[in-house]
């Protein structure tokens, strides 16, 4: 579904959006941003969720509502409305967003679960991933906190770094490092593409690069973002998943 | 019987400079006290020192009398005696912002205040920010916030694990959260549950159910923790707040500490700004304290301003104040308003005081005529005056317009004494129609007009003179000319006796003749300059007059100055325009004929007469039937007449002419038209005195002059006017050659005799008067009208009776 008001330009770059019904202002806004300084082409996908789906069939499946903690019945119909009404929300707010940047963009609903279904989906330059909610909600950051990324050394992080300098304007830039001399050399690596920017970041040293502590890491400097290499691990959704659950922020990769 | 003119000397009363011991008024003290107004000046002390309800003053006078000057001198030295009166401020009421409270202190210590108010928001400004961004605040918080999500996290997660041990998995849902049975990783879909044995099915039922209960009951439970998170963030917010602004308050408190209102409102202050700490902190910088960020209110810190209303810090003594535009809201203050977001809002900073505040402690002076010429500003004095406070209201509250939100300071206390110039027309009219004036107003200073001329008030009237000279740095003026100066101010009273105290006449007169004093180039004003002064008026005012003497010298308006002629006399009058009046010459003529003894006003039949006129026509109307009608009816139709009257006509000063020329046409004796008259007339045919003596004569003598003096020409006056002529030099001059006179008269009967030659008579012991007086013929005439009315009575009555009985032939029955 190509839109009208889009740019015209041919797009050499795709951005992969990932979106649910959790609402996220602040990543149609950086996608839209990220998309613009990529000069890259904005593909939203709405999944809904298949497993979700399955659970308003059963019976006796009930809600219990966020605010109002009433018990209501659970229905499959209600659902479909609710994840459609989201659904058109989302696009009306990328519309804006994207006419606002001049990007190109696209929006199409499919069914199945995050973050596979959007890996799946098609070949990109850069994934991004909603925030994944398991626990209550929380309430919505008007300004976003620290962004957070992995320089490891792999071209994907290097990648992710650009995306996070380009991401981070004004907002403070956190970058993992192995704590190693290893760590040393990529800072090194990275001050040039910083200077180009104009970009000021704090290096974190973490112990290892794994899943476990970068979310720990994430959650202690309490990041809004993180921002991460399309590194082989990322490639199985447990992964993924378990990260997501874990930092509790929206996810991107860079390929 | 016959009256002589009045020598020269009788015309004029001249002012004798040689009594003046002094050559120019350079050489005289400055006169500090108000001639000829002890009796106002008695007033006003008495008004000014009575400290009681309603003890304020109405001081009245015609315009120019130095009403204010007088006052203002006189309250400036009262005031010096007394304490300056207290400061007051308006600050923000911080329970109900709409309703500003006054604060009351010392005078000069409310500037001081609102400067130490200014230091303090600064200080906060800079210093609560600083408290906020610390490591310390931010790290407690921190651990606070992060206390919650663990709280939550773990609740989530116990009932996660819990539902887990029942193959039980919670999911978010786009609006809530939901429970479902799971099969190796995977949830159960409903075809594979309904396989499921009834028991099985009913345990996972169960399970959910429980499971979805204390769901419920977590959920229900985070508020709570989110009102206990905030709770507390609020009472660190509290504390550092407190850390930064208790020492500040407690110093200020100390500085105001003998003032326990100022004392009370600090504390306001201190708590106000803890509560509302997050107006000190800018935009992002405020997400950190309060969880989200603040737009921050341009004037949300005007709040802790303090408004200084009265400002008594350069005052010395108790204020006076005039208010020269005594509108409602120059009297008792505004809430300015301002545009913001395309609405009209106001605050407490936003009051502006009016002149009662200002005056409050002290005097007040207002003219009557521009006070009651602004819509309610009367109203709001009364108002002000009664309640003994200042309340500002807006116009459109008071009267109950609008029904917006507005403010409603506390009033202020008003102590206050009121002084109103005015004249004394509205002092009267007040006084008649509102019964407030007499509460409010209880002491009346009434400024005299003039007074006695004596050596004693001439010699003043020199000071006066040389007074306004030096204040005004005009040339001194030598006793000629303060001698001149004398003359005119009697002039001005119309009187020879009197001097005149409207120091606003005499004072242009002055100026003036300093002008031509400087056209001269005279370093010293004399009497020439000042009689140049007097001409010049006299010219420049002086185009209407003119023309009337041009038309009654063209004959377009008919004056006779010479001959005789039977029920014709020249009247006179006096025309005023602004402050110039001039005499002018009327003819009245009077037409008799048989009738029912009344005297037709024809002044008044066309409503151009007045009412004073009328009255003097009906009272001639009445002399005549009381002396020549005794014995028989009035059997005389009159009328009179002012010819080539185009306005209207008022006043009786004619009435004496109405009735020379009635008895002139009754005796069919002509009347002198070289004589011109003015005087009122009683019914006893007494002549009574009239006002503008000196115009009318003036007049007179101007179109005689015009036409030549022949000897015979003259004024008849009331003998009782005498004493106010003050006439110019050239009719004094005109009287010394015999070429002119002023008659004084003090009957009707000398006044005939006078204007036609021929004696009046007297009566007889019969009460007849001699045949061939003009009295006898006026009563014979009279007598004659009677008795040819009777016989044409007598006539119709007879016709009367010959016509009973018989039928008319155009009767239709």
């Amino acid at each position: 579904m190509i839109h009208p008001e889009q740019d015209h330009n041919e797009s050499a770059h795709r951005i992969l959006l990932a979106l649910d019904y959790v609402h996220d202002k602040a990543i149609l806004e950086a996608a839209a941003l990220l998309a613009k300084s990529m000069r890259a082409s904005l593909q939203a996908i709405f999944v809904e969720d298949e497993e979700l789906r399955r659970v308003a069939q059963l019976p006796f499946t009930c809600e219990i509502g966020f605010g109002s903690a009433v018990i209501r019945r659970m229905e499959l119909t209600r659902l479909e409305r609710d994840l459609k009404n989201h659904a058109t929300e989302l696009q009306r707010m990328l519309r804006r967003n994207a006419a606002l940047n001049r990007v190109k963009w696209s929006f199409s609903v499919t069914r199945g679960s995050l973050p596979a279904a959007a890996l799946t989906a098609t070949e990109a330059d850069v994934y991004i991933l909603p925030r994944r909610g398991s626990g209550y909600p929380e309430q919505p950051r008007h300004v976003p906190g620290v962004i957070a990324t992995l320089l490891d050394g792999s071209p994907q992080s290097l990648h992710a770094l650009e995306v996070a300098v380009t991401l981070s304007n004004h907002i403070p830039l956190h970058i993992f490092i192995p704590a190693s001399e290893q760590g040393d050399v990529l800072r090194d690596r990275a001050m040039p593409l910083l200077e180009r920017l104009q970009h000021t970041a704090l290096f974190i040293p973490i112990d290892d690069t794994s899943p476990e502590t970068i979310a720990i890491n994430v959650r202690t400097l309490r990041a809004s973002l993180l921002v991460l290499g399309y590194a082989e691990r990322y490639r199985d959704p447990d992964v993924l998943e378990s990260l997501q659950t874990a930092t509790g922020t929206p996810l991107i990769l860079a390929n | 019987m016959t009256t002589e003119s009045l020598p020269s000397s009788a015309l004029f009363h001249p002012c004798d400079p040689a009594q003046f011991e002094f050559e120019t008024t350079s050489e005289l003290e400055e006169l500090t006290e108000i001639i000829g107004q002890r009796r106002a000046l008695e007033s006003v002390h008495f008004g000014v020192g009575m400290r009681r309800e309603g003890y304020n003053l109405y001081v009245m006078g015609p315009s120019g009398m130095g009403k204010h000057t007088l006052i203002d001198r006189f309250l400036g030295e009262k005031a010096a005696t007394r304490p300056t009166p207290p400061d007051w401020v308006y600050v923000n009421n911080f329970d109900q912002a709409h309703k500003p409270r006054s604060l009351r202190l010392p005078a000069g210590q409310g500037r001081r205040l609102r400067d130490d108010m200014e230091h303090f928001v600064e200080e906060l400004a800079s210093s609560i920010p600083a408290a906020f961004e610390g490591d310390e605040y931010r790290a407690h918080v921190q651990s606070i916030e992060d206390e919650l999500k663990e709280r939550q996290e773990s609740a989530f997660e116990e009932l996660s694990e819990e539902a887990a041990k029942h193959d039980i998995k919670l999911f978010r849902t786009p609006s809530g959260f939901a429970f479902a049975p799971m099969r190796k990783g995977e949830v159960v879909g409903p075809d594979e549950f309904a396989k499921w044995p009834r028991k099985a099915q009913q345990h996972t039922e169960e399970v959910v159910a429980n499971l979805q209960e204390k769901l419920q009951r977590i959920i229900q439970q985070i508020p709570v923790w989110r009102r206990e998170v905030r709770d507390r963030i609020k009472e660190i917010n509290r504390e550092v707040t407190m850390s930064v602004v208790g020492h500040l308050i407690d110093e200020l408190k100390q500085r105001y500490a003998d003032l326990p209102d100022v004392a009370t409102y600090l504390d306001a202050v201190r708590q106000d700004v803890v509560d509302n700490v997050k107006d000190f902190i800018k935009g992002e910088e405020s997400e950190g304290i309060l969880g989200q960020q603040q737009q921050r209110d341009p004037r949300a810190l005007h709040r802790y301003k303090v408004n200084v209303i009265v400002d008594h810090s350069t005052t010395e003594g108790a204020p006076v104040t005039y208010l020269d535009n005594p509108t409602y809201l120059n009297l008792v203050g505004r809430a300015e308003h301002l545009a913001q977001y395309g609405a009209l809002v106001t605050d407490f900073t936003l009051l502006k005081p009016g002149a009662f505040h200002e005056a409050s402690g002290g005097y007040l002076i207002l003219d009557a005529h521009k006070l009651l010429t602004h819509i309610y500003a009367w109203e709001g004095l009364k108002r002000a005056l009664y309640s003994n406070e200042i309340r500002i209201e807006s116009l459109e509250k008071m009267l109950s317009l609008v029904s917006t939100v507005s403010l409603e300071p506390e009033p202020i206390p008003l102590d206050i004494k009121v002084v109103i110039l005015g004249d004394r027309f509205i002092y009267y009219l007040l006084h008649a129609y509102d019964p407030d004036f007499a509460e409010l107003f209880k002491v009346a200073a009434d400024f005299e007009g003039h007074i006695d001329r004596s050596k004693e008030s001439q010699a003043l009237y020199a000071r006066l003179i040389a007074t306004l000279a030096q204040k005004e740095r005009m040339r001194p003026f030598d006793r000629g000319a303060v001698a001149r100066v004398i003359e005119h101010g009697a002039r001005l009273v119309e009187d020879s006796e009197k001097l005149t105290t409207h120091m606003r006449s005499i004072a242009d007169t002055l100026r003036e003749a300093d002008y031509w004093a400087g056209e001269a180039n005279r370093d010293t004003v004399t009497a020439e300059d000042i009689q140049t002064a007097i001409d010049h008026y006299v010219y420049r005012s002086s185009r209407v007059r003119e023309q009337i003497q041009e038309a009654i010298q063209r004959n377009t308006i008919y004056i006779d100055t010479d001959g005789a002629r039977v029920g014709q006399i020249n009247g006179l009058s006096v025309l005023a325009m602004g402050q110039y009046a001039f005499g002018q010459p009327s003819r009245i003529t009077a037409t008799v004929h048989i009738g029912e003894g009344q005297v037709v006003d024809i002044e008044r039949e066309v409503e151009m007469g007045g009412p004073i006129h009328s009255k003097g026509v009906l009272i001639l109307s009445s002399f005549l039937a009381s002396r020549y009608a005794q014995d028989h009816p009035l059997s005389l139709s009159a009328s009179l007449v002012f010819e080539q009257s185009y306005a209207g006509v008022d006043g009786d000063s004619a009435s004496l002419a109405e009735l020379c020329a009635l008895m002139s046409a009754l005796s069919r004796i002509p009347i002198k038209q070289s004589f011109a008259m003015t005087g009122s007339v009683n019914q006893h045919g007494e002549v009574q005195p009239i006002g503008g003596v000196n115009e009318k004569i003036e007049g007179f003598f101007d179109v005689c002059r015009a036409r030549g003096l022949n000897g015979e020409q003259g004024v008849l006056i009331p003998a009782s006017n005498v004493k106010h002529l003050m006439l110019r030099s050239d009719i004094v001059e005109a009287a010394k050659q015999g070429q002119f006179h002023i008659h004084p008269v003090e009957s009707v009967d000398q006044a005939i005799a006078l204007l036609t030659g021929q004696a009046a008579g007297e009566r007889d012991q019969e009460g007849n008067y001699p045949e061939e007086s003009l009295n006898g013929l006026v009563q014979n005439r009279l007598t004659e009208m009677s008795l040819v009315r009777q016989t044409f009575a007598d006539q119709a009555k007879e016709k009367f009776k010959g016509d009973e009985g018989r039928v008319r032939l155009d009767d239709p029955s």
